[in-house]
């Protein structure tokens, strides 16, 4: 039984055949219960917390990314040192020298 | 085999290493060159990345651009290599005329397998194919009019297709061409060895401060070309010991202890690992690394043509009793099966 039926027959009158006393008691217990509530704060700012974690997570990934260099530019020398070679593939040298 | 290979490329007609010879002969002139290189993972043939470059030649400078996206620019001007925020890189010496063809006649099999069409071309297609064990076979389709190879493919040891690369626009320069490379800097700094003169060791002990360490092994068929002065990004000296099969090559680069920033840590955090998840795509397509300490002082690293193992076997083959060699990482797991 939902909240909206249940509002539904607290709003009914009681039965005539139903204790007045018995029916006050329910009413009172479950009125306080049913009333519309303030949506909680997490609910309210969900959106703004997902676009600042959002945010959050573009900022470090693009930072992870800029930040840490994995090869050192050995590599290029490498490459380039390959440049006049029979066996080098000159767009080998290009992305190793060009890549970010 | 080779008797087979020898009847395959006479019934052909054509000698495939005049053809490879021809093929780079033409791609030393000056040039504006659009090339499409595809890369794929070994056992992974349906994942193919590709890039575009153009790339611009001419006597005094190289200049390249990345044609997908935006990348920074290389030019190469009065011996000094520019790009990458203006620090210069010494270019390295060439290799004396026709040393490396002549080993690769030693180390590869080369036949004249038929015809193909590259961009409407017919072109000759000359696979070679390593004689050694670990090494990568290679197919060029050769433009019979220009001499220009218009596909290069590479292989793994197990045919499979690693990389291709095809020109898709080439015109020859004039040597003349007034595409000047921009911003020329000056020459290199003082007291830096000129670049383009190879090191006797003594001059490399010289240039380094202390003995450069001497590799007592090397995989079947390479030979050593050389050594070359460098200087690292904080102004440390370092030089780069060279090996070749006259197709494929290896380097191993000798620098003090904290002469380059750290190639990756030690344990690496789980912000390394997402970097290094970022950075995945790209690693298929780099040459294995190993990096090792030679004593307390001295790092190695080695990288190249050849698998991760090998690698290693180099540069524990430089250490001493005294000065063991203790490798330290390597940049990825390698794919390549060791012989």
């Amino acid at each position: 039984m939902n909240h909206d039926t249940l509002r539904g027959i607290l709003a009914a009158q009681p039965l005539p055949s139903a204790d007045p006393v018995a029916w006050e008691a329910l009413r009172a217990h479950l009125e306080p219960r049913l009333a519309p509530t303030r949506p909680s704060r997490l609910r309210r700012f969900r959106w703004s917390l997902l676009a600042g974690a959002s945010l959050l997570i573009a900022i470090s990934g693009f930072w992870i990314t800029r930040t840490s260099e994995v090869e050192p530019s050995w590599s290029q020398v490498h490459a380039l040192s390959q440049w006049s070679s029979p066996g080098a593939d000159p767009t080998w040298v290009a992305m190793e020298m060009t890549s970010p | 085999m080779n008797f087979a290979l020898l009847v395959l490329a006479t019934l052909h007609g054509s000698d495939p290493w005049t053809l490879v010879e021809r093929s780079e002969r033409a791609r030393q002139v000056p040039m504006d060159a659009t090339v499409r290189t595809t890369f794929w993972r070994e056992g992974k043939s349906h994942e193919g990345k590709s890039m575009r470059f153009r790339i611009l030649q001419d006597k005094d400078f190289l200049r390249i651009e990345p044609l997908d996206g935006k990348g920074p620019k290389l030019w190469e001007h009065h011996g000094q290599i520019k790009g990458r925020g203006g620090r210069p890189m010494p270019l390295p010496p060439k290799p004396p005329e026709g040393m490396e063809l002549e080993l690769a006649k030693r180390n590869y099999d080369a036949v004249v397998e038929r015809t193909d069409s590259v961009a409407g071309r017919l072109c000759d297609v000359v696979r070679l194919r390593p004689r050694h064990v670990g090494g990568n076979g290679r197919r060029l389709c050769i433009d019979p009019a220009t001499g220009i190879a218009l596909r290069r493919d590479q292989y793994s040891e197990r045919g499979e297709l690693l990389r291709r690369s095809t020109i898709e626009s080439i015109q020859h320069l004039n040597p003349t061409a007034k595409a000047a490379p921009p911003n020329p800097e000056g020459p290199a700094s003082p007291g830096q060895p000129a670049p383009s003169k190879p090191l006797s060791p003594a001059e490399a002990q010289q240039w380094l401060g202390f003995e450069v360490p001497q590799a007592t092994w090397a995989p079947d068929g390479f030979v050593a070309t050389g050594i070359e002065a460098h200087t690292c990004p904080e102004g440390g000296h370092a030089v780069r010991l060279g090996w070749t099969d006259g197709l494929a090559h290896f380097s191993v680069f000798v620098n003090p202890v904290g002469c380059m920033p750290p190639m990756e840590p030690k344990e690496p955090g789980t912000w390394k690992r997402i970097a290094r998840w970022f950075h995945s795509e790209k690693d298929h397509r780099r040459p294995p690394m190993v990096k090792a300490n030679l004593g307390p002082h001295t790092e190695l690293m080695a990288m190249g043509d050849i698998s991760r193992n090998l690698l290693n076997r180099v540069l524990l083959s430089m250490g001493t009793s005294s000065l063991p060699v203790h490798i330290v990482t390597s940049s990825k797991p390698d794919h390549r099966r060791d012989p």
